[in-house]
């Protein structure tokens, strides 16, 4: 994998705010028909929860690099393109969390709002990558996410049906969308007559996550504007808590960009000034 | 001959602030009798622009959020969303006499 295939400060600044990254036509068609085939005849079985059977050097918290090996999982997650995202958001050496096949029946109904990281807010963060194998239509119910909403962890979110701002993934077959682990998202009701497969992995960091990325593409003169552009928009659903989204999207810049003092509206300044070390 | 029941419907309504006309962020519709007009799971505007403006559609508001103070240790902790406002309609239905 080459340096032309890691993320851009754009990107990355995106992900950060956004909490999520599109790729459209990363994997091949023909690499998609294999790993929904390989699902269905047992190659790649459905795992989780209980790990049954699975190689000690292929259970969670084991290297990727030791999992999915002459499978097309396995190719797609060593291909360049997905290379480049997983070296420039996790790290040179991730470790597999869990995978899945969701697979929604024709007429099945919507997954309710929820995230994931329930148990495991921090700074540092996985990654969820969900592979759209198949050309997914709006009426096949693919993932629906709330972009921003990752930095916000939640008691529970089932009780939301609709969030202003929400994004129902529509999309050609080999379409990949990586989320971070704390986005609110859900599966949607599949209102056509097809089977949707879609294939989730998650991994997570071995290394901080400093600069792994392509980092010459800051050196521009409008780093700074196209920055504070991407950190500070808002998604239609923060209202009044947009500064405590802004400080939170703040805080992760400073570690993706290994810049302590970045500090786009000032306010983590605000947060510390404490001069005299009292507090109210 | 039938008799007539009384039946409620409720309206979720997540605000941009806890004033109730602030823009409203997010919905939810949960019915005993179903409303074919009700905005469903995928549906992409909210049904009303405030929740000033439901109850102008007849809407009962039945509960107000909780306005909690800031964790001192955390001040930055936001959570789900937070300026949730409740709201009803009865609606009458018939039933078989009993």
């Amino acid at each position: 994998m080459g340096d032309e295939h890691l993320l851009d400060v754009e990107q990355m600044a995106h992900f950060v705010a956004d909490g999520y990254l599109r790729f459209d036509g990363l994997l091949p068609v023909e690499l998609c028909e294999r790993i929904k085939a390989e699902f269905e005849d047992g190659t790649v079985p459905q795992t989780w929860p209980h790990f049954h059977g699975v190689p000690k050097d292929q259970l969670p918290g084991q290297p990727l690099a030791s999992c999915f090996h002459g499978t097309g999982v396995g190719e797609a997650i060593r291909s360049d393109g997905m290379a480049g995202v997983l070296q420039s958001l996790i790290g040179p050496s991730p470790l597999y969390d869990h995978h899945a096949f969701h697979v929604t029946q024709p007429g099945q109904g919507a997954q309710a709002l929820h995230y994931d990281a329930i148990i495991d807010f921090r700074l540092d963060f996985d990654i969820e990558i969900f592979f759209f194998l198949q050309d997914t239509t709006h009426e096949m119910g693919g993932t629906r996410i709330v972009p921003g909403s990752h930095l916000r962890p939640a008691m529970d979110l089932t009780r939301m049906q609709n969030i202003r701002g929400q994004v129902q993934v529509v999309c050609p077959a080999g379409t990949v969308v990586v989320i971070h682990q704390g986005m609110w998202h859900s599966g949607t009701q599949n209102r056509s007559d097809r089977v949707r497969h879609m294939f989730k992995l998650r991994v997570n960091p071995t290394v901080p996550q400093t600069r792994l990325w392509d980092t010459t593409t800051m050196d521009r003169d409008d780093l700074d504007d196209v920055l504070r552009g991407i950190l500070t928009a808002g998604h239609g659903w923060e209202g009044g808590d947009m500064r405590h989204e802004i400080v939170r999207r703040t805080r992760l810049w400073q570690l993706i960009s290994g810049d302590d003092a970045y500090d786009t509206e000032s306010w983590i300044r605000r947060i510390l000034c404490a001069p005299s070390g009292r507090r109210l | 001959v039938g008799a007539a029941a009384v039946r409620q419907n409720l309206l979720i309504l997540y605000a941009a602030g806890a004033d109730l006309s602030s823009f409203v962020v997010g919905w939810s519709r949960y019915d005993s009798v179903p409303d074919p007009d009700a905005p469903t799971a995928s549906s992409e505007e909210p049904p009303y622009p405030t929740v000033v403006a439901a109850m102008r559609d007849g809407w009962r508001v039945i509960q107000v959020p909780l306005l909690l103070p800031p964790d001192k240790d955390d001040p930055y902790t936001a959570a789900d969303l937070r300026h949730e406002f409740v709201l009803e309609k009865l609606v009458e239905v018939a039933t078989d006499g009993g």
